[in-house]
């Protein structure tokens, strides 16, 4: 073959390459925009991203092909947008889950009963109680603390929506040093940055310490998971807690604050006290229906050291629940429960 | 009198033609250069449309408005007894694109770098043929405005390219034009993908990276640049106009993305030689 030819060979394989892919087309099947199409979109989504199916199946028996078929009979193309989404709301519910959200311009499908269903413990009028007047505490990032009368360091961590510097966590380290025992408040915190989480509890390990586990979906079968792998806290370069140490939670103690109880639940020295968490161990992925509503749902599923899951909650080391009678008096009956218990540990 | 931005922009347009014309005049006072020390520079501006694709963030295709710029520097090689040519050629695009509803909105960028050799056939005396393999190295993101936990993903790949060229001079209307037509087709590589629903925190604060590195080829990465332009000499420069499609898509850790980007482009040739 002669090298004219050769070439012209070449030129016309490399054409072919390229038709090829330009007719090759990588494409994602989408329903159509009509309300059965939403419907459809909706449960295939959480079908094949959702991260808890296994988990709650054994947990309370949700089976997501009889959800789809119950749900199914109420979908119709007259429906408004607003009875749709009212059917598209509660079959999110069904999930259980506070990380699984349907966004429409007229409203947010939220799943409340985790945290609805349970007493506060907490409230406004007692966090005032405890911190005083606005001169009375000192902020540090997003943290609030200050040094209760029988010298116990007390932080607000109402947020983990922003990271906090080193500087910041230094600073809280050095004022409160000098106290006998420290308490840190998660409650009603609803949780951000997992990064947040591990850099408060970087305060508490003094070596690399396994904070729990997570997984992600690698296919869309209910049980494709990847291995877990470990969440490792690394010690905060600096001063350090050394003492005991209670954490408040409630049922509101929900996500990133979550994590931060389970990096911390059976660390020496540490006693969880309070209510239940709320749960919340699927970091949450994003995705849209076709009529433009966007969805949330958990998508990486996280365990704790013993590998079990924290998806419904974390027990307290210590349950407690204020009482009525301590709400009308002021008394943030969780606080005091975690000051005797840090009297009692501390050395 | 006009703002301080369209003065800006002209004097910015000025420039551009200033060194349009001048650089060929300068690069062609010298006669008869030795061809390796002869290199062939094109710029090419072009605005399209651009389809995106990433199930990674969404599965929604979004749509909107492509921004290209296209650099190629061709020059024969000392060593290819006038038969080979080096070829490297910088690609850039940009894309704000819209869901179909418009609740979404997305920014995507790519970056690459192609440089590789062709060998080169006559056809006749004013059309040859050129063919070869090209190294890619790109690089792009796209940012979802909604996302949650995945609101942007990055891309970073590796690639071996077959390209083919055919180029030539025609005269219209008394007029010595010139026609190219490149095509550039994906065979191998590897590039970066996180799994199915991999967080970037798992990757990035973690170091979970397994999986992160997927082998492609035609089959998972059906991926092709095409490009064909004509030009017309304007002094001693030679003008560009055409059509620039890149065809970018994968199946990568059960993810599907595409990128098809159609641009009509712009711009000039000249010639360079070294001393």
């Amino acid at each position: 073959m002669s090298v004219l030819h050769k070439h012209t060979v070449f030129f016309l394989l490399c054409c072919a390459l390229c038709a090829l892919s330009f007719s090759s087309c990588v494409t994602q099947d989408v329903e159509d925009d009509t309300r059965r199409g939403n419907f459809e979109a909706l449960w295939r989504t959480l079908d094949e991203h959702y991260c808890f199916f296994g988990y709650k199946r054994e947990a309370y028996g949700l089976d997501w092909n009889a959800v789809r078929e119950s749900y199914s009979r109420r979908i119709s193309e007259a429906m408004t947008d607003r009875q749709l989404f009212e059917v598209l709301a509660e079959m999110t519910y069904e999930l259980r889950d506070g990380h699984v959200n349907l966004y429409a311009p007229h409203d947010v499908a939220r799943y409340g009963a985790w945290f609805d269903d349970f007493p506060a413990n907490y409230s406004d009028s007692l966090e005032r109680a405890t911190l005083g007047k606005s001169q009375d505490y000192e902020v540090a990032a997003s943290l609030k603390y200050r040094i209760l009368e029988d010298n116990i360091g007390y932080v607000r961590c109402a947020s983990f929506e922003y990271l906090f510097g080193d500087g910041n966590l230094h600073e809280v380290m050095r004022r409160l040093g000098g106290c006998n025992a420290l308490i840190v408040d998660v409650r009603s915190n609803g949780g951000g940055l997992l990064t947040a989480a591990e850099k408060l509890a970087s305060l508490f390990v003094n070596e690399e310490t396994v904070g729990g586990y997570i997984s992600h979906k690698t296919g869309a079968g209910h049980n494709d998971l990847s291995a877990p792998e470990p969440i490792r806290i690394e010690p905060f370069v600096g001063f350090r807690w050394q003492k005991p140490v209670a954490v408040l939670t409630n049922r509101r103690t929900f996500s990133a604050a979550n994590s931060f109880v389970m990096y911390l639940k059976g660390l020496p020295r540490v006693t969880i006290v309070g209510d239940r968490t709320g749960g919340g161990a699927g970091m949450p992925f994003s995705s849209e229906l076709p009529c433009g509503w966007s969805l949330r749902f958990s998508a990486c599923p996280m365990y704790d050291r013993e590998m079990q899951c924290t998806e419904m909650g974390i027990d307290p080391d210590l349950k407690v629940d204020i009482t009525d009678e301590d709400y009308q008096r002021g008394v943030d009956t969780i606080l005091e429960a975690a000051r005797s218990a840090l009297k009692t540990a501390a050395p | 009198m006009c703002s301080p931005s369209l003065a800006c922009f002209c004097r910015l347009a000025a420039a551009w033609l200033l060194l349009a014309v001048v650089l060929p005049l300068q690069a062609q006072e010298t006669d008869a250069p030795e061809p390796w020390r002869v290199s062939r520079h094109t710029w090419l501006f072009g605005a399209g449309a651009a389809n995106v694709l990433d199930t990674y963030l969404s599965p929604l295709e979004y749509t909107g408005t492509d921004l290209t710029l296209l650099h190629r520097r061709e020059r024969a090689v000392k060593w290819g007894k006038g038969k080979v040519c080096a070829l490297t050629q910088t690609l850039g695009h940009a894309a704000y694109v819209q869901s179909p509803t418009d609740d979404g909105k997305e920014w995507d960028g790519e970056l690459s770098v192609t440089s590789g050799w062709l060998y080169q056939i006559p056809l006749s005396e004013r059309w040859r043929l050129a063919a070869g393999g090209l190294g890619e190295l790109s690089t792009g993101f796209t940012y979802n405005t909604r996302g949650s936990n995945n609101p942007a993903q990055g891309r970073l790949g590796l690639s071996l390219l077959a390209t083919a060229v055919a180029e030539g001079d025609f005269s219209l209307w008394k007029q010595p034009f010139g026609a190219r037509f490149q095509v550039d087709a994906h065979l191998a590589g590897v590039q970066f993908s996180p799994e199915y629903g991999q967080s970037y925190y798992e990757i990035f604060s973690l170091g979970h990276t397994s999986g992160i590195v997927h082998p492609t080829w035609t089959g998972n990465c059906p991926t092709a640049r095409l490009e064909a332009t004509v030009s017309l000499p304007v002094g001693r420069s030679r003008w560009t106009f055409g059509y620039v499609g890149d065809i970018r898509q994968s199946r990568l850790g059960g993810l599907k993305r595409h990128a098809w980007r159609h641009c009509l482009v712009a711009g000039y040739a000249f010639r360079c030689f070294k001393l």
